[in-house]
């Protein structure tokens, strides 16, 4: 499969956060700000507090990075607009295309197809019937009740490897032998690698930490996303527990149209084009 | 900021009282970093004004170049490039500027 060397850089730029930071202070601005303001903006995303004189001296830094550094190379790789004359900054074309990039013909009827069987009612059109499903059994259900019914595609990710049992892994086999691809996603090495392991014909990617991570409970334990229509979000409170597990709670979606799947969709955008460069095989040779 | 900037007695001066050379010690921080302030003062620029170093030479690359032969013991290692009408030269422990020519700022 050839790729735009363009896209390539894009997908690689992507994956460092500072980027991802530049790009949503950005979007915070409504597309168009000046370096200062960028700046200003990253700086407020850091949790520390500090002196005025420290901040000064950060801030002064930051925007001597983003003016000779950071912004050009966004801008070269079109993800971004800088003018290093009047040091605005604006989003690429006018349009938020990193979170939402341009959907390749035939890739939108596709997706028209895959939701279109969907109950498209009330529920979904007018963003009622988020369902949830408690506790970890019937999440576990849930879940493989996805995968079984999956047509052509399933991502998942898993925080740990309790979560991913043996049934989980029969099941994915049996979505592959129906010809369905299965990316399956996580930042723990370990499942990455058991993935890799048991099974093959399975894409396995690294999620990166930006909108993953959170220390605070509850915290994402499992996402199920079946042909970009329908979704299953697990989080975890671990301060809880059921018999031993963490407490389990889903929220459930389905229809392209339904606002979680769509949230879903435009979360992992970018990475649905570009999970090869996340593997970390790939990530492993990029300069440090 | 403790930067040593040493100026070239007497060959340094153009006779107008411009400085045509100086020396910034590169310090903890990354050499393209210090390759900008040496520029910007050299010039009497603020540093916003100059345009992007990355125009010239990206400077994460600098960085990376200058990080590998200081830890490699490859020995010397100099880059050279022209930036902001004035040729830079990056060594071990200091960053190098000099002026191209007479011409205006």
């Amino acid at each position: 499969m050839d790729v735009d060397p363009r896209t390539e850089e894009q997908s690689r730029l992507l994956t460092e956060s500072e980027n991802l930071a530049v790009l949503a202070v950005l979007d915070e601005a409504d597309g168009d700000c000046t370096v200062r303001d960028l700046a200003e903006g990253l700086l407020d995303r850091e949790v520390a507090v500090v002196e005025t004189e420290e901040y000064q001296r950060r801030l002064e830094e930051t925007v001597v990075t983003l003016h000779h550094q950071k912004l050009p190379r966004l801008a070269d790789a079109g993800l971004l607009e800088y003018d290093p004359e009047t040091h605005r900054v604006a989003v690429q074309g006018g349009a938020v295309q990193w979170r939402r990039p341009a959907v390749p013909e035939g890739v939108a009827e596709y997706l028209e197809t895959v939701g279109g069987g969907e109950d498209e009612t009330g529920t979904a059109a007018d963003g009622e019937g988020l369902g949830t499903v408690q506790g970890r059994d019937a999440v576990v259900q849930y879940g493989r009740e996805l995968v079984d019914e999956a047509d052509s595609e399933v991502f998942c990710i898993y925080v740990s490897t309790e979560l991913l049992r043996d049934e989980c892994i029969e099941r994915v086999r049996r979505a592959i032998e129906r010809d369905v691809s299965v990316h399956i996603g996580s930042q723990n090495q370990t499942v990455r690698r058991l993935v890799r392991e048991r099974l093959s014909g399975v894409t396995v990617w690294e999620p990166q930490t930006d909108w993953l991570n959170t220390s605070s409970f509850p915290r994402l334990g499992r996402l199920v996303f079946t042909d970009r229509s329908k979704v299953m979000l697990a989080v975890l409170d671990e301060s809880a527990t059921d018999d031993g597990d963490p407490q389990e709670t889903a929220i459930v979606g389905e229809g392209v149209t339904h606002p979680l799947v769509v949230l879903v969709r435009d979360l992992l955008g970018p990475r649905l084009d570009h999970l090869d460069y996340q593997s970390d095989e790939f990530t492993s040779q990029l300069p440090s | 900021m403790t930067d040593e900037i040493t100026n070239d007695d007497g060959a340094g001066l153009d006779g107008s009282d411009r400085e045509v050379e100086l020396s910034r010690a590169i310090g903890d921080r990354p050499p393209s970093r210090a390759v900008v302030r040496a520029v910007s003062s050299l010039k009497n620029t603020p540093v916003l004004e100059l345009e992007p170093l990355y125009e010239v030479v990206d400077p994460e690359h600098l960085d990376a170049v200058w990080r590998s032969s200081a830890s490699g013991g490859v020995g010397r290692c100099a880059v050279s490039f022209e930036y902001g009408g004035c040729v830079v030269s990056v060594f071990r422990d200091e960053v190098r500027v000099r002026r191209i020519g007479d011409g205006p700022e």
